[in-house]
């Protein structure tokens, strides 16, 4: 399963690079289909993100489907309504909708730099390892915000702060999260 | 185009795993003798809290309540020699007393004791790696 993910993002990358590589004329204003590809971290938890959406360039908002999982099972533990505690391994998984702008324009150099603040809802789901229970179905809402850099003409380099609640105490809400954003088509 | 090529590449190595390797290291072990059972260890944290730890260990998921065995744990490692190729999953409570009160925590962890192959030198070889199971309660 593990190798399966780890060929699966890197022919993921791949195929974006080799897209970067075809479409080195390409305009960056206009509007264009756009995939992204990062993570989101902080010292106790770690998460993919993959994203696929619409990003307009001349005004500089995007709009996204959003998918962020954690590769690997987690030890977590849940209080229940008894008082009692249950300890699993889990998977989480967060499907949603990713909205962003970017604001202020500031040329660095050859490339330009950008503020940008957006937001991530939908609903988390997990699983655990040995057990064919489910984690409880709930929504979540993630707001973040930080800088992006252009990467040539083809795409932007994302970091900054994001607050994702996972509705456990044990777990920090506070993660940094890096990102590429990949233009595809032009629409 | 690039992309193309890029997928064929990995499609290739995609099924380049399914063939015979022409491999040869006469020097790597190789058991030819297919196992039928390893080692599940299991960590617990029974001497932090100084008590005994019930657990059982289930064939398949724990819901499935297919009892392999039922256990005390009394030291922090424990390992029972099972048939391979099948999941198992382990199930341990703790009984926690605090001055106020006695908390009950449940630890699970499950996963499958798996039988690797591979070629060397035209013979098939055959190994069971241990499978860990931690059912360590969290700090």
């Amino acid at each position: 399963m593990r190798n399966g993910i780890t060929l699966f993002i890197l022919l993921v990358y791949t195929l974006s690079a080799g897209a970067q590589i075809g479409d080195a004329t390409i305009n960056s204003e206009g509007k264009r289909i756009s995939f992204i590809s990062g993570m989101l971290f902080n010292n106790k938890d770690f998460f993919f993100d993959f994203g696929l959406g619409y990003e307009n360039l001349t005004a500089q908002w995007a709009i996204r489907l959003d998918v962020d999982f954690r590769p690997f099972f987690k030890k977590v533990q849940i209080k229940n309504e008894d008082g009692s505690i249950d300890q699993f391994f889990e998977r989480k998984t967060l499907l949603g909708i990713a909205a962003e702008k970017r604001l202020l324009q500031l040329p660095v150099g050859s490339s330009t730099f950008r503020f940008l603040v957006g937001a991530k809802g939908g609903v988390m789901f997990g699983n655990y390892r040995g057990l064919r229970r489910h984690a409880e179905i709930l929504p979540y809402v993630s707001p973040y915000a930080g800088a992006a850099f252009d990467i040539g003409s083809g795409g932007m380099f994302k970091f900054g702060y994001s607050f994702m609640d996972l509705q456990n105490p044990r777990i920090p809400q506070h993660r940094i999260f890096f990102g590429i954003t990949f233009y595809l088509t032009e629409l | 185009m690039n992309k193309v090529l890029l997928a064929g590449f990995f499609m290739v190595l995609l099924l380049q795993s399914c063939f015979r390797s022409k491999e040869c290291d006469p020097n790597k072990i190789c058991d030819t003798n297919k196992p039928d059972s390893s080692w599940v260890n299991i960590q617990f944290s029974a001497t932090k809290y100084g008590i005994g730890v019930p657990f059982i260990i289930y064939n398949g998921d724990a819901e499935d309540e297919l009892v392999v065995l039922r256990d005390t744990a009394f030291t922090d490692k424990l390992s029972y020699y099972l048939p391979i190729s099948e999941r198992y999953s382990v199930k341990a409570v703790y009984l926690i007393n605090t001055t106020a009160n006695t908390t009950r925590v449940t630890a699970y962890d499950g996963g499958k004791l798996r039988l690797e192959k591979s070629w060397n030198c035209d013979e098939r070889c055959y190994s069971a790696p241990d499978l860990n199971l931690d059912c360590r309660l969290l700090e």
